[in-house]
């Protein structure tokens, strides 16, 4: 699964470490997501999707590999 | 249904021992404990190598180093999320399959080099230390890997 989570942390302006605070976190978790080493859970994608107010699939994107 | 509402309640129980965990203070608590536990064993089997007492010292200091680690190994991350859940998980998993790996395979090791050797003691007694010590060991071990991994920048 490809994101787009680093691009949506810089249009917002704000650190790994400070997403992470906002959805409850630590930056470890967020790097991983970043790097496509984890992929988060629904929760988390939800609570991701209210900071940045956009879908979920506004920056989380199935791959063919997934398919 | 008295099976569904046992099933059911076989599940919330098992939910509720997965929560079981300590406070991160217990990663000091236990390290500490494994360490002095950990020196003590290698201290009390040359000071007490001909008292009668040895045994009990010795049992009693393996106990404590197995209790060290499992307090580390049940103790809470600072922060401890869905990443830490699963990396967890998966470092019990790997533990609990290197543990069965080692019980089947060292006794045909051993005896493949008791008969190179000529020595008839080859399928040994494998302690209950030595199993439990090298889960929760390879479970530590794994779990730090994994947070190494996933922490690389």
């Amino acid at each position: 699964m490809k994101n787009k989570l680093k691009i949506e942390r810089a249009i917002v302006n704000i650190t790994q470490e400070g997403l992470a605070k906002e959805v409850g976190v630590s930056r470890q978790t967020i790097n991983s997501i970043e790097k496509s080493k984890y992929v988060p859970s629904t929760v988390l994608s939800l609570k991701l999707s209210v900071f940045f107010k956009k879908p979920v699939n506004a920056f989380f994107e199935l791959e063919e590999s997934d398919l | 249904m008295k099976l569904k509402s046992i099933i059911e309640s076989e599940r919330k129980s098992m939910e509720k021992i997965n929560k079981i965990q300590l406070s991160s203070k217990f990663k000091f608590i236990g390290s500490t404990v494994f360490s002095i536990s950990l020196v003590s064993t290698i201290i009390l089997s040359f000071l007490l190598e001909k008292s009668e007492n040895k045994d009990f010292y010795i049992i009693t200091a393996k106990f404590l180093m197995l209790l060290g680690m499992l307090m580390v190994s049940l103790s809470k991350e600072e922060i401890e999320d869905e990443l830490v859940v699963r990396m967890r998980m998966q470092s019990y998993s790997f533990a609990f399959i290197c543990a069965i790996m080692y019980v089947l395979v060292l006794p045909f090791v051993g005896y493949f080099f008791g008969f190179i050797r000529s020595n008839s003691e080859g399928f040994e007694n494998m302690g209950d230390f030595t199993i439990l010590g090298l889960l929760l060991a390879v479970q530590l071990a794994m779990f730090n890997v994994l947070k190494y991994s996933y922490n690389e920048k």
